[in-house]
Order: C-alpha cells, then sequence, then structure tokens
C-alpha cells in the first residue's frame, strides 16, 4: 500500500531520513517494500498484514510512528459545529439487519456544487495513485487513505422517499453498481436501498443511479459498520474487491464511522461549499462492548523468555493507544476501538514485543528430551529406493501432483478415474496423477527435443486414487529409460536401452532394499509392450511392473522412440523390505566353479534352466551366473548358446573334483532330458 | 639338458645386470622371452623332445628359470623408472576415466535432506501427513475460520467433497499435536499447493513445518532455533532478524530474514539493497489453537516456523525461476550431482 511521506507529516513529525523510517516500521511489523522519491515528496510501499486495517491508513501508521519514536500524534480536525438542520428532517435511516449492521451514521451536505477538485486535494490523491473523480467524490476518498474509513455519497435526490434501508437483498433484485456491470442479487446479501430499491452493495460498490454527478445538489453521507463475513462473502460472490470491502472484511472500526463522517462532511463543504446537517443520523442497534483484557507481566516474560519491565510494558501499550489499569495484577488493558485484531493476552505480549522490538530479544536452544524415532519407516522406504534408483544411473524428476484428466485414462481405460480439481489453475491440469508416469513421459519427451541422447528420469511422489470415504495417496517410485544405454564411455561399444535396463535396475532396487524375494513373471499389462512387460512381486504381493512402454502411449506424448520404464508402489515395497540384515557366515572352504556352454531350444527360459541346474545338481549350488548368450554361426538356427557358471560351494567340506564332475554330468544329463538342451562342443 | 638350463641363468644374470634403462631391459626380455626366438622360449620347446623318463626334472629345471627370468624382468623394469613398454600400444591419460555414473538426486531432495539431518541432528522427530486435506485440518484447526480474510494468503485448490490440497504443512502440526503428548519436537517436510504460477511461484511446492511444545518454551527458544538452522544451511556467520506478522497460528508472529548471503548485509539487487533475505515465518503457538487440540495452553507453550524449500535451493543454488525446478530437464538436473 502506497504511503505518502508528505501526507504522514501532516500527522506526526518525521525527522528521519525515509530509509531509516522504512527500517523502524518493518521492525515493528510493518514491512516496507520500496521507496520512491520523488522532487517534493518521498512514496513508501508498505506490505500491511491482514490483521491490522488501521495500519491501511496515513492517520493510523503515522500513530505506529509516533509510537516508535514516543512522539504525540496529531489527528485531523474533525467536530461539527452545532447550528446546522437537523439531518433526521430530510432523510432517514433504518436498520433491519441489525447483526450485518452494527452501526449506520449519516449526516446530508446540502447546496453542494460538483466540480473538480482544488489542486491540493487531486494531488494527495494522485501521490498514492488514486484517480480524482470529483470533489466530493475525491474528498470521501482522501477520509478513506487518511482515516482508514470507507464512506459512501449518495445524491439524496435520487434515493427513493430519501430513506436509507440497510437489509437483506430479495431474491432476484437487480443492481447496476459504479463499474456499470448489471447484478442480480440474491439473498444473503446485505444491500443499502432506498424506499423502493438497492442502491449500493453495502461495504463494497454503490450503485450507477444514486451516484454523485454534476447536477448533484444535496449529499447523502454513508459512514458504517459492516460485518465482515457478510461483506467478505458478497464480495467474493460478486466478484468483487474494493478498498471499501478489503477494509470491511478486516474489520473496521465502529467508533471511527462517525469521526469518518465528520471528517468527510466538513472537507466536501470546503471543496465544494454547502451546509452541513446537524446533528448526523447514528442508528447503533448493536454498541460493541468496550473489551477488557487480562494482562500479566510475568506471563509476557515467560512467553517471550525475556526480562522485560512492567514499566515498559505499560508504556509500550499506551503509546499504541491501549487503556492500561496496572492497580493490581493481573492488568486489565482496554484495546483502541480500532483495534479489532486485538481479542486476548497474548496479543498484547505481542505489542509488547512489537513496540520493543523482536532484536531485543535473546536466543536460546530449548534443552528437550530427544526423540529417537528419526525417520518414519515411510520416509526410509522413500530414502532407500531413492538411493537405489540414483545407483541404478536413473536421474531425480519432479513433476506437479496435477495431470491431464486424459493421463490416467491413457494407463487405465476402466478405472474409477482421477480425482478432481474443482478450480483448476488451467484445464490440462485439473485432476491428480494416478501415476507418475505420464509425467516423466513428459519429461522424456522434453529432453528428447534438447537433443540428450541417454534420457534415464525417475521420480517418487505422491499418486492419488478416488475412494470412499476419502482419496487415497500412495507413494510410489517410476523410471523411464530412453536412448543411449548405461554408462556411455569411449571404451564401450554405443547400444540402446533395452528391456533389461529396466528390469536390472528394478531388480538392484529389491536388493538394495532387501526385498526378497523379487519375482518377474511375464504378463498382459495394458500399457506396455506385449511381450515385454513383467509384474513385479514378492511373496504374492504385487509391488508394480516393468518392461517396454507402450508404443502408443509414449506416442501420445510425442515420443517416437522405444521406452523403457515400470511403476513400484514404495508403500507397498516397504511391506516387503526386509527389516534388519542378519549377517551369514563366510564360506569356510573353497567354491568350485564349472562354466557349461548349454545350448537351447527356441523358446527355453533361462529360469527353466536355471532351476534344472540347482535341482539336478544334488550338490549346494552358490550361484548360477550367466556371462553370455550368443546366437549365429555354430548354433543351430533359432537356439541360442548360454554361457553359465555354476559356483558350488558346500557349508562343511572341500568339494573334490570328482564329485563336481559328477554333478555336471547329472546336469547336463537332465537339461538334456527335460529341457533339450546340450552342451556346446559336446555334440559328439 | 639341466646344465644348460644353468648357463643361460647366468647369462641371463649377466645380461640383466647391464641393462641400465628401459629400453635395454626390453632387450633383455626378447632375447630371453621372444616369442620366436627367446633362449628361454627354445629351451620350453626343446622340452617336448625330451626324453620321457627325464621330461619331469627337465621341465621343471626349465620351468623355474622362466619363473626367475620373468621375476627378475618385472624388477628390473619396475626399477628403471619408465612406464614405456614398447610392445603395448602407447597410453593417452587425457581421456576421461571410466566410472559406473550414478543418477542426480533433484536439487529440492538434496536441500530437503540438509533440512531433515539439520532437524535430526537436534533430536527431532520426522512427521509426515497427507497432501488432500479437510477443512478441520488445513484452516480450522489453525484458527483460520470460514471466511476469514487469512483465507486469501493461501489460494487454495479444492477437491470434490469440500477437500482441500493442503496450502501448508502446517495441518501436520495438528495431526502431531492430537497423536502425541508434549515435549514435542517435530519437523515435516513435503508438498503444498498454491493456486498461484509465476517466476516465484509455483502451483506446486515444499514447505518445512517445525513444531515444539513443551512446558516453558518461549519466544527466545524460537530465535534460538532458528538461528542455528540458517547458519547450519547457509553459513556460520549468517545474522537472523525477526518481525512482527501476522499468522492466525501463532501470536506473537514473525516473519524471519538472514542477513543477505550475496552481499553480507551491505545491499545489493538480490537483497533489493535491504541487506536481508526473507526466509520464512514462525511465531508463538496460539493458544486457540492448544485448545483445538485439547491441550493446557497455560501450562504448555510452543513455537512453529515454517520455509519453502524452493526458496532455499534458489537461494543457494543461484536459480532465478522456479519453474526450473519442475521442468525436469537433464541439462538443469545434471548440474547437481550428488
Amino acid at each position: 500500500m502506497r504511503f505518502s511521506q508528505g501526507w504522514l507529516a501532516e500527522y506526526v513529525t518525521i525527522a528521519e531520513e525515509p530509509a531509516r523510517v522504512g527500517e523502524r516500521l518493518t521492525a515493528a511489523g510493518l514491512p516496507l517494500d520500496g521507496i520512491e522519491r520523488l522532487s517534493d515528496d518521498c512514496l513508501y510501499d508498505f506490505d500491511i498484514v491482514t490483521n491490522r486495517p488501521d495500519c491501511m491508513c496515513h492517520l493510523g501508521l503515522s500513530r505506529e510512528y509516533a509510537a516508535l519514536t514516543d512522539q504525540p500524534l496529531r489527528p485531523p480536525p474533525g467536530t461539527i459545529p452545532p447550528g446546522g438542520r437537523p439531518t433526521q428532517e430530510i432523510a432517514s435511516v433504518v436498520i433491519e439487519t441489525p447483526d450485518l449492521c452494527a452501526r449506520y451514521t449519516a449526516r446530508c451536505v446540502l447546496d453542494v456544487r460538483v466540480g473538480p477538485s482544488p489542486d491540493w486535494l487531486r494531488r494527495r490523491l494522485e501521490s498514492i495513485g488514486q484517480r480524482s473523480i470529483n470533489n466530493v467524490v475525491d474528498a470521501t476518498n482522501f477520509v478513506l487513505w487518511e482515516l482508514g474509513h470507507p464512506l459512501h455519497p449518495f445524491d439524496l435526490d435520487l434515493l427513493e422517499g430519501r430513506r436509507i434501508v440497510v437489509r437483506r437483498a430479495r431474491s432476484g433484485e437487480r443492481l447496476r453498481t459504479l463499474d456499470g456491470v448489471d447484478r442480480t442479487l440474491a439473498p444473503e446479501m446485505m444491500v443499502i436501498a432506498d424506499a423502493a430499491k438497492p442502491v449500493a452493495l453495502a461495504g463494497i460498490m454503490g450503485g450507477e443511479t444514486s451516484q454523485i454527478t454534476g447536477r448533484t445538489k444535496r449529499v447523502l453521507l454513508e459512514s458504517a459498520w459492516f460485518d465482515p463475513v457478510s461483506v467478505r462473502r458478497t464480495a467474493r460472490a460478486v466478484g468483487l474487491r474494493t478498498d471499501a470491502s478489503h477494509r470491511f472484511e478486516r474489520g473496521a472500526d465502529p467508533d471511527g464511522a462517525p469521526a469518518a463522517l465528520d471528517r468527510a462532511a466538513q472537507l466536501i463543504a470546503q471543496v465544494a461549499g454547502g451546509s452541513i446537517t446537524s446533528p448526523a443520523l447514528d442508528v447503533y442497534p448493536r454498541p460493541f462492548p468496550r473489551r477488557l483484557i487480562p494482562f500479566r507481566p510475568g506471563r509476557a516474560r515467560d512467553l517471550l523468555g525475556f526480562g522485560i519491565e512492567d514499566f515498559v510494558m505499560r508504556q509500550a501499550l499506551a503509546r499504541l493507544g491501549f487503556d492500561v489499569e496496572t492497580g493490581q495484577e493481573p492488568w486489565s488493558v482496554t484495546a483502541p476501538s480500532f483495534r479489532a485484531d486485538i481479542e486476548r493476552e497474548v496479543d498484547l505480549i505481542e505489542e509488547v514485543a512489537r513496540q520493543r522490538g523482536y532484536d531485543a530479544i535473546p536466543a536460546a536452544l530449548p534443552v528437550l528430551p530427544n526423540l529417537d524415532e528419526g525417520r518414519a519407516a515411510r520416509e526410509r522406504t522413500q530414502q532407500a529406493a531413492r538411493r537405489a534408483a540414483q545407483a541404478a544411473g536413473l536421474s531425480e524428476a519432479m513433476n506437479y501432483s496435477m495431470s491431464e484428466r486424459d493421463d490416467g485414462l491413457r494407463l487405465d481405460p476402466d478405472g474409477p478415474g482421477p480425482v478432481n480439481i474443482t478450480n483448476p489453475l488451467q484445464e490440462g491440469a485439473a485432476s491428480l496423477r494416478t501415476s507418475l508416469l505420464p509425467g516423466l513421459l513428459r519429461n522424456l519427451a522434453h529432453n528428447l527435443n534438447h537433443g540428450l541422447e541417454a534420457i534415464h528420469l525417475f521420480e517418487i511422489g505422491t499418486t492419488f486414487h478416488r475412494a470412499a470415504p476419502l482419496p487415497v495417496e500412495r507413494q510410489r517410485l517410476a523410471f523411464v529409460m530412453s536412448g543411449r544405454g548405461l554408462p556411455t564411455h569411449w571404451s564401450l561399444p554405443p547400444r540402446e536401452v533395452d528391456v533389461y535396463d529396466a528390469r536390472g535396475a528394478v531388480e538392484l532396487l529389491g536388493d538394495q532394499m532387501g526385498v526378497s524375494p523379487l519375482e518377474f513373471s511375464s504378463d498382459r499389462i495394458p500399457f506396455l509392450e506385449e511381450g515385454c512387460a513383467l509384474r513385479v512381486t514378492s511373496a504374492g504381493r504385487l509391488l508394480g511392473v516393468v518392461g517396454t512402454i507402450g508404443a502408443s502411449l509414449v506416442g501420445a506424448y510425442g515420443v517416437d522412440r522405444p521406452v523403457q520404464g515400470g511403476e513400484l508402489d514404495l508403500d507397498a515395497l516397504s511391506q516387503a523390505c526386509g527389516t534388519v540384515r542378519r549377517y551369514r557366515p563366510l564360506p569356510r572352504y573353497p567354491s568350485v566353479r564349472r562354466d557349461l556352454a548349454i545350448v537351447a531350444p527356441p523358446g527355453t527360459a533361462f529360469a527353466a534352466i536355471d532351476r534344472v541346474i540347482r535341482s539336478a545338481g544334488r550338490l549346494p549350488i552358490a550361484d548360477v551366473r550367466v556371462f553370455d548368450l550368443y546366437r549365429g554361426p555354430g548354433v543351430p538356427a533359432g537356439c541360442c548358446s548360454l554361457a553359465v557358471q555354476i559356483v558350488f560351494q558346500h557349508p562343511e567340506r572341500t568339494l573334490t573334483a570328482q564329485e563336481v564332475h559328477e554333478s555336471v554330468t547329472a546336469i547336463t544329463t537332465v537339461l538334456s532330458r527335460e529341457l533339450r538342451a546340450t552342451l556346446r562342443g559336446a555334440e559328439g | 639338458m639341466e646344465s644348460r638350463v644353468e648357463e643361460i641363468r647366468r647369462q641371463f644374470d649377466h645380461d640383466l645386470a647391464r641393462a641400465a634403462d628401459a629400453a635395454s631391459v626390453e632387450e633383455v626380455r626378447t632375447r630371453y622371452l621372444g616369442r620366436r626366438a627367446g633362449l628361454v622360449t627354445a629351451l620350453l620347446r626343446d622340452l617336448r623332445e625330451a626324453p620321457p623318463a627325464r621330461r619331469a626334472a627337465a621341465g621343471k629345471a626349465v620351468n623355474d628359470l622362466k619363473a626367475h627370468v620373468e621375476s627378475s624382468l618385472d624388477a628390473a623394469r619396475a626399477s628403471t623408472h619408465s612406464t614405456s613398454r614398447p610392445a603395448r600400444e602407447p597410453i593417452d591419460l587425457t581421456l576421461p576415466g571410466r566410472a559406473q555414473r550414478p543418477g542426480t538426486i533433484h536439487p529440492i531432495t538434496q536441500v530437503r535432506s540438509l533440512i531433515e539431518e539439520i532437524f535430526l541432528d537436534m533430536g527431532y522427530v520426522l512427521e509426515s501427513g497427507p497432501e488432500i486435506e479437510t477443512d478441520f485440518y488445513n484452516f480450522e484447526a489453525l484458527n483460520i475460520p470460514t471466511h476469514h480474510p487469512a483465507r486469501d494468503m493461501q489460494d487454495t485448490f479444492y477437491l470434490e467433497g469440500g477437500l482441500v490440497l493442503r496450502t501448508h504443512t502446517s495441518p501436520v502440526q495438528i495431526r502431531a499435536m492430537q497423536k502425541r503428548r508434549p515435549p514435542i519436537k517435530m519437523v515435516a517436510l513435503g508438498r503444498v499447493f498454491r493456486r498461484d504460477a509465476d517466476i516465484t511461484h509455483s502451483p506446486v511446492f515444499h514447505q518445512v513445518e517445525g513444531l515444539v511444545v513443551a512446558e516453558g518454551i518461549t519466544f527466545a527458544h524460537l530465535k534460538g532455533t532458528l538461528e542455528h538452522f540458517c547458519r547450519r544451511v547457509f553459513a556460520p556467520d549468517v545474522t537472523l532478524r525477526l518481525r512482527p506478522s501476522y499468522f492466525p497460528f501463532v501470536e506473537p508472529g514473525a516473519e524471519y530474514d538472514i542477513s543477505c548471503i550475496f552481499c553480507g548485509g551491505g545491499g545489493c539487487s538480490r537483497c533489493k539493497g535491504s541487506g536481508f533475505i526473507e526466509l520464512g515465518g514462525a511465531g508463538m503457538v496460539h493458544p486457540a489453537v492448544f485448545e483445538k487440540v485439547g491441550y493446557d495452553a497455560e501450562r504448555y507453550t510452543g513455537f512453529a516456523f515454517g520455509l519453502g524449500i524452493e526458496r532455499i535451493a534458489m537461494l543457494k543454488h543461484g536459480i532465478d525461476d522456479i519453474r526450473l525446478l519442475y521442468e525436469n530437464d537433464l541439462r538443469f538436473l545434471s548440474q547437481f550431482p550428488g
């Protein structure tokens, strides 16, 4: 909010540099956003917090500054000399909704000459970026920026019956507001009406029909207190935010209403001529009680952790306009009527601390027992999964949680659909993601468009799933890989990522997280390529899927090359994770390794060979490792040659060459019998 | 045969003793072990012709010799301080080395881990809460009733059924207080959502929420804790400034700044000349919040604080557009290995 130094200086003496003024007020909770120096003035931009409507005007800010510098405040003159025509002879005010309008004051200014404002008034308003309209309207605006209380001038002769009725709108009533928009009103909206029709949206904006024009001779000036919630609801409902509604929403000063009325009436008479009616109309059906707040100086010291003296606190409160009775503990403090934000003792403690400055409070560390829980299981799982994904060469991405509605449908056409946002920022982000893959595929497309050759990305995040009674959140990990396989190095032949990279990443994840056994089974998965799709399970629990992402899915995100990837449910994975790893004694006897080149007929799975080796060997086998896969000359068409190393390891003794030889023979026999697999070079 | 072996051994020892540099050591090697004409190589070949009865003994002698020649050559080669091995291709050590490169961790996660570590070191517990929240946890329990202007500060995404995407991590405070009893020392880090998007605002971002509740917790404790935290995140000489501010769930409320990490507090374009950089909001837990969770607001006091993780990441790494953090461009991500 903009403030003019010249204007502020009418109410308080400013003997400091503007920068120092800004610092002082910033330290008191009225942060300076910027200073603009003009030839004859200086403009401050202060950020006024929501709960300080009293500072949204020049007198209010001056009051804070006066308190901080211990100076007197010079409020503008306001009293109207008695002797005018009584307002009630000319107009009347009825409040039908005392619950929404606690006070309504009004005066008339008769025989005004509406015209341009004098220079001083125009300059004042323009200095803070307000447009000058005419002398009457400018006078009320001036008072808004001076005292902070919104006012509204009506052309009295355009008010039917010269009557003001504060009431709820009737269903279907219409009002054309000053911005020229026709509005249909609803019964929950509070309006100002004349004898026949609404003439203003209470506390928000006046109506066009009764506005001040060049022909206006008699002005009825309104200064009232409207209920914050009602003003806020109505302003939201009609989509208007005005300087008036902004203040009423935050709580206006009920005692400020008559003061602002008098000040504005005087100004109108001063700049537009005319005579002020007196006394004013002051309908106050629901007077605000004095708010007495008990205050314990000791409690303030305890809460702040700071030995601030009683007299300092008393002084701080008094300077801010609080009435302080210190006769006995607790003190009895009355907040000024313009401080709607002060409700209880802690609010006063803040006032005291604010006046003293937070800088004065020392810094200390609390001494409390440590809670030794550290990270929760869920966080630990995420951390371990992240580490594993990173080790697999994947880089972490982060996408918004919002997604296109179609994203979910592409992955799960028969699913219950996503959770929808009722007020999305944009149509393309109107629901919550049900999978992390669409975001990663978009990232993939982005990176391909920028010419990257090896794209390996993962994300860990929440997915949202429609459920009753509440949507369910799951923690997931997804990844995509495309382009060059890792590692890339000048000494290695370049190769494209394939489905084994994806499977390998999941295997690594399982190993690192201690999920055992991790099982892969071929399956049909809607968004994965047929024959390149694996379901990942552990002890019967589904953990996720991995494989080659379907060409039509990747195509939907503008990617035209093969993409490998997968998505795992970390919540499920966390339940499958091993707890603490138990140490296994190291083998005390040497292991024996034997390499076999097995020629397997078409369609033979390695899993089957592995099973045969482990079951037919009759000796304890520690590992079966594939170290080469060959197809080509020397191997019958359609067959492949798998080079396998078998590691025999007996826990209790050294194996003899003879028994290993017998075991290999037994293995080859079963391989040949059950799988029709032979040893390469051993055909003869 | 054995005498021949002995002769060659003597000859070899003699030759090798004269070889002063790598090139001459190599010459010796060729003379004795050369594939075609090496003297030892020839002996090995001759072995095949030896009479079977003597073959074992001769074989042992020749093999011993070969071992002796090889180990002596190795030792000589090492002592000539030369790596030149004319038999192999030259090695260009300016070529990049080989390593299995891990992927990178997103800068937001890196900052998040750093913050978690600082609070875990102080004995805090990490809490978490759902990203979809009810009006009660996101607003009501935090002393932000319906139609309160403070709701304007947080443009909210609404979901069907009156639910919201949490606008801050503060609901986790409420959940933690319901679940535990004082003393409480917790931080919660997570995603939050605001209906706002530009160069410094992202509709999705991450926050840290801290809460300490016990008997005798003071504003001074809040200051000390934030000071410690800011110094560990940025630098040990950073100074902390608290200013009064307003958040409905704390009173006294504050915003906290650190001395500008770019200019040290003298004023620069990054801090708009103020010498300070705004970090987050904090304050003493409002008694109304304690009342919502059934705590005795006279007996217990507490402090709470919040800050944006993106903001810290941007400050630390000099990132000027928040959208870069969600674009997932590998040219950006790869700048943050770790």
